[in-house]
């Protein structure tokens, strides 16, 4: 346990101390007081402009964080010969990716509590109201998201080089709404063959937009927050698919030679 | 490598005058606008309203290259309470009139019917009694029409069929996956009536729609009806700021001088709002193809601006000007647009009150 | 007694070629078109799925074309930055750059053939996606082919200029921070320069202000995507040669600028 924290102590240092998630949040801060300067008529309270750009913004901004994060620790540890010093030691491999893992995931919050404070202090300096459940359920799927995320980058890094990762992880962040709107409406099209490998795919890639609830935070006087059986659906949904990447990056992990 | 070497020298040379160059570059740069034209097939609204609610369109979502494609799509679903619907607004009726209505009742898309040639537009309803009211602030009294005052919930609810991007469960193979998305994301079984929120909040997005394209007519329209709506001064105000801005922008633009007559006579400066509406007139009969026949560049919805303009120069004329000065505005603007019911009407109250001219 | 043709075959190539074809096997090496594969498998999938649900009319055939030509835009200039980011720090990071800079190789002419190594790269990268998001489109609307022409040529020319900014920003700033000006900068810097130049209007010094805002790289001045697939007429001769040459300064500004940067940097 005290190794896993350590390990996770250090990627966290190391991304804070790298200074690249203060420059993509001083870049998004920089994004969100653009879109505050908009010219709102005179009028107070307008606030759903602003939050949907800012939690957008913060959104990609967290996830590609995330995902430049993740593909980057392994093959980095490769590349500098560092991965031989920590082998050496009693830590097993799964220790060790589970402390990246760990390590990662701090960092995302680190960066998301950076940006919800932003957010809340945007919100109530333009007039509008924070709907408290929605945004907690919010800041819960984003997390349950970025652990999804993190594991795909670890496998990825894994398996090919760190550049082809990075691409593929974004690809699949930024295309995750298109394919499962894709995937419904392309059906109908299908003959049975077609029809049976989307849903083969509908079950084994992971929908990242079942984790985004700002349309329900932006409209949150017309719905209300999610029920709980939705919210455990949810957490088991992305914890058998971190899971899964997990198994998959350790059985490659372990295959790689040092 | 010395300082007196040739090399040296000509790197000096070819420095200098590279930053010489840099320097006075602004000199080409102010006279390079490749983007400055007028019209095109992205600010077509028929084009986008065939693009947008294509297959292509609704799978691709919200991944759009044009600014005003994205807020076609924002608009649907900020009215929507955030309901991702097949796209289902009118477009040109909420550009043309702050209409906020749905296409038709079945859920299919539809783009405006044509005019057939030599028929005067006259919406559903339009009361030839009270022409000056139903030309400013609505006129179409059907289910769909309602001007609501800003920050209130729309309590009406308005028609079914109307078809979601998520489809129901019964349309649906993805199992637990799709309950899970329908639970997420904001979502309205289709069989239930669907009802329109406020729009004031979709402002801030035409303000960054017209920043984005200054030569996006439609955004300084809508965003101008949405601002006329609170029907206070300072929004007033910024309405009229904000269509002089477009009109700066689209100088032959005839439909913004309309949409500022509409708020200079919200605002009560009725000399401002002729001299407008004079302007729009002008300028529509100029642009206006012959017998208002409708093409690429000319839809209903142009053509009812158009006689709106001619409408309420004539009806201003004679309320704030003279009556004479009114029918003779009146009789060369129904020679310029034949068999207009209104504008018809309106020379023969107006011949009816006045002793004949010498020119008759 | 030796020929001129033997001379000129025994000839040294330039450094600046050696520099350059060094880079780009370095790219092949890292199998940095791995990324260009999964690019290209990403269009492939897109026009699938097109030609399952078909294309209803000219006005969604038009915005596909857009937005394939949009795409290809997009990352080929993605991976011109990426790649030309981290060409000097990565260098310097490993300590390769020491040995290189032994041989008889000035740093300008070493800094030169990493930036035109970067824009072939991003060449290449364009072609091939261009043309997986141009030809499979129908066209069901006319469009300009002198208007393509000019489109692609000016693609090339903001490729040049991505990368000489990239490679300058680079010297400047740490990689992420640079990375992300220029991103904003190559994506958005169209609108952020439009809004300011608008917002200045009425103030006193306007006039100044919009000549500042000049030195700034606009990028959307070299995007003639939407030109193209809204159907207008090709640029006249000078609108066009002042593009190129619009283009072709600035690249040699921050080129130049970047050059004399290295040349004075302690290694």
């Amino acid at each position: 346990m005290r190794s896993l924290l350590l390990i996770s102590k250090s990627v966290l240092i190391e991304g804070v101390r790298r200074k690249e998630i203060y420059a993509i949040v001083l870049f998004s801060l920089i994004l969100i007081a653009g879109v505050m300067s908009v010219d709102f008529f005179e009028i107070r309270g307008l606030t759903k402009f602003y939050r949907e750009m800012a939690l957008a913004i913060m959104s990609i901004a967290t996830a590609i964080t995330v995902i430049v994060l993740s593909c980057r620790q392994l093959p980095r540890e490769f590349e500098k010969k560092t991965i031989y010093p920590l082998m050496a030691k009693p830590i097993s491999r799964m220790i060790f990716l589970s402390g990246k893992l760990l390590g990662v995931l701090l960092s995302a919050a680190f960066c998301f509590l950076l940006f919800m404070i932003v957010y809340v202090a945007g919100t109530l300096y333009l007039g509008g109201t924070i709907p408290w459940m929605h945004f907690a359920e919010y800041i819960y799927l984003q997390m349950l998201m970025m652990t999804v995320l993190s594991t795909l980058g670890f496998f990825l890094s894994l398996v090919m080089n760190l550049d082809a990762a990075v691409t593929l992880g974004v690809i699949f962040y930024f295309t995750s709404s298109v394919f499962t709107t894709g995937i419904t409406f392309i059906y109908e099209f299908m003959g049975l063959g077609g029809k049976t490998v989307l849903v083969v795919l509908n079950y084994i890639l992971p929908q990242l937009t079942l984790f985004d609830l700002s349309g329900k935070i932006l409209h949150s006087v017309q719905w209300p927050p999610l029920g709980w059986t939705t919210m455990a659906a949810l957490t088991l949904y992305a914890l058998l698919f971190s899971g899964v990447y997990y198994l998959f990056a350790i059985l490659a992990f372990r295959r790689r030679e040092l | 490598m010395s300082e007196h070497d040739p090399k040296s020298g000509a790197r000096k040379i070819l420095l200098s005058g590279v930053l010489v160059l840099f320097l006075l570059s602004p000199v080409i740069t102010i006279h390079l606008d490749p983007a400055g034209y007028q019209g095109g097939r992205s600010r077509d609204i028929r084009d986008r309203s065939l693009r947008n609610q294509s297959a292509a369109g609704i799978i691709l979502g919200e991944l759009r290259t044009s600014m005003s494609d994205l807020m076609f799509i924002k608009t649907e679903l900020y009215l929507h309470s955030g309901v991702a619907y097949q796209l289902n607004l009118d477009y040109d009726a909420m550009s043309s009139r702050g209409q906020v209505r749905d296409l038709k009742e079945n859920g299919k898309p539809s783009i405006p019917e044509p005019t057939p040639p030599g028929h005067s537009l006259k919406g559903p309803g339009q009361d030839l009694k009270h022409p000056f009211e139903e030309e400013i602030d609505h006129s179409h009294h059907d289910d769909h029409d309602h001007v609501h005052p800003p920050g209130e919930e729309d309590t009406h609810f308005h028609c079914e069929g109307a078809k979601t991007v998520i489809p129901t469960e019964r349309e649906d193979f993805r199992g637990f996956i799709g309950k899970l998305h329908r639970e997420v994301k904001p979502w309205l079984d289709p069989s239930k009536p669907h009802k329109h929120t406020d729009g004031t909040e979709l402002l801030p997005w035409y303000r960054l729609m017209t920043l984005s394209d200054p030569h996006n007519i439609r955004a300084y329209m809508i965003g101008a009806w949405w601002l006329k709506r609170f029907r206070k001064k300072p929004q007033l105000k910024e309405a009229e700021k904000f269509l002089e801005e477009g009109i700066r922008n689209n100088p032959k633009a005839f439909q913004l001088y309309l949409m500022l007559g509409h708020v200079n006579r919200a605002m009560g400066d009725n000399g401002k709002a002729m001299g407008n509406y004079r302007k729009a007139a002008e300028m529509a009969l100029e642009v206006r193809p012959p017998g208002g026949r409708e093409g690429p560049d000319w839809t209903n919805y142009n053509e009812e601006d158009a006689l709106a303009s001619l409408r309420l120069a004539v009806f201003t004329e004679e309320e704030f000007g003279s009556k004479e000065a009114a029918l003779a505005l009146a009789r060369r603007y129904l020679q310029a647009v034949e068999g207009d019911a209104i504008l018809q009407r309106h020379v023969d109250q107006l011949s009816g009150s006045q002793p004949q001219s010498e020119d008759n | 007694m030796s020929s001129p043709a033997f001379e000129s075959s025994m000839r040294p190539p330039a450094p600046v070629y050696l520099v350059g074809k060094g880079v780009i096997l370095e790219t092949l090496r890292r199998k940095d078109v791995y990324v260009l594969l999964i690019l290209s498998l990403l269009f492939v999938a897109g026009i699938f799925v097109i030609s399952l649900v078909g294309i209803e009319n000219a006005a969604t055939s038009t915005f596909l074309l857009n937005l394939g030509m949009s795409l290809a835009y997009f990352f080929a200039h993605l991976l011109t930055l990426l790649s030309a980011a981290r060409q000097i720090p990565a260098e310097l990071e490993n300590r390769t750059l020491y040995p290189i800079l032994a041989k008889p190789l000035s740093r300008g002419q070493y800094y030169l053939g990493k930036w035109l190594a970067v824009w072939l790269s991003g060449v290449v990268t364009l072609v091939v996606l261009f043309l997986l998001g141009w030809l499979p489109v129908p066209r069901m609307e006319t469009y300009s082919s002198l208007l393509l022409a000019q489109t692609f040529v000016l693609y090339v020319c903001s490729l040049a200029l991505t990368a000489s900014v990239a490679m300058f920003l680079s010297l400047v700033m740490p990689r992420g921070s640079s990375m992300i000006l220029l991103a904003l900068l190559l994506f958005a810097g169209g609108k952020i320069i439009g809004w300011i130049h608008d917002s200045s209007q009425h103030l006193p010094l306007s006039r100044v202000i919009h000549w500042g805002i000049a030195y700034i790289p606009d990028f959307s001045l070299l995007n003639l995507t939407t030109r193209y697939t809204d159907g207008i007429d090709p640029l006249s001769l000078p609108q066009f040669c002042g593009l190129i040459l619009y283009g072709s300064i600035f690249t040699a500004f921050f080129l130049a600028l970047g050059t004399l940067l290295f040349r004075k940097r302690s290694l």
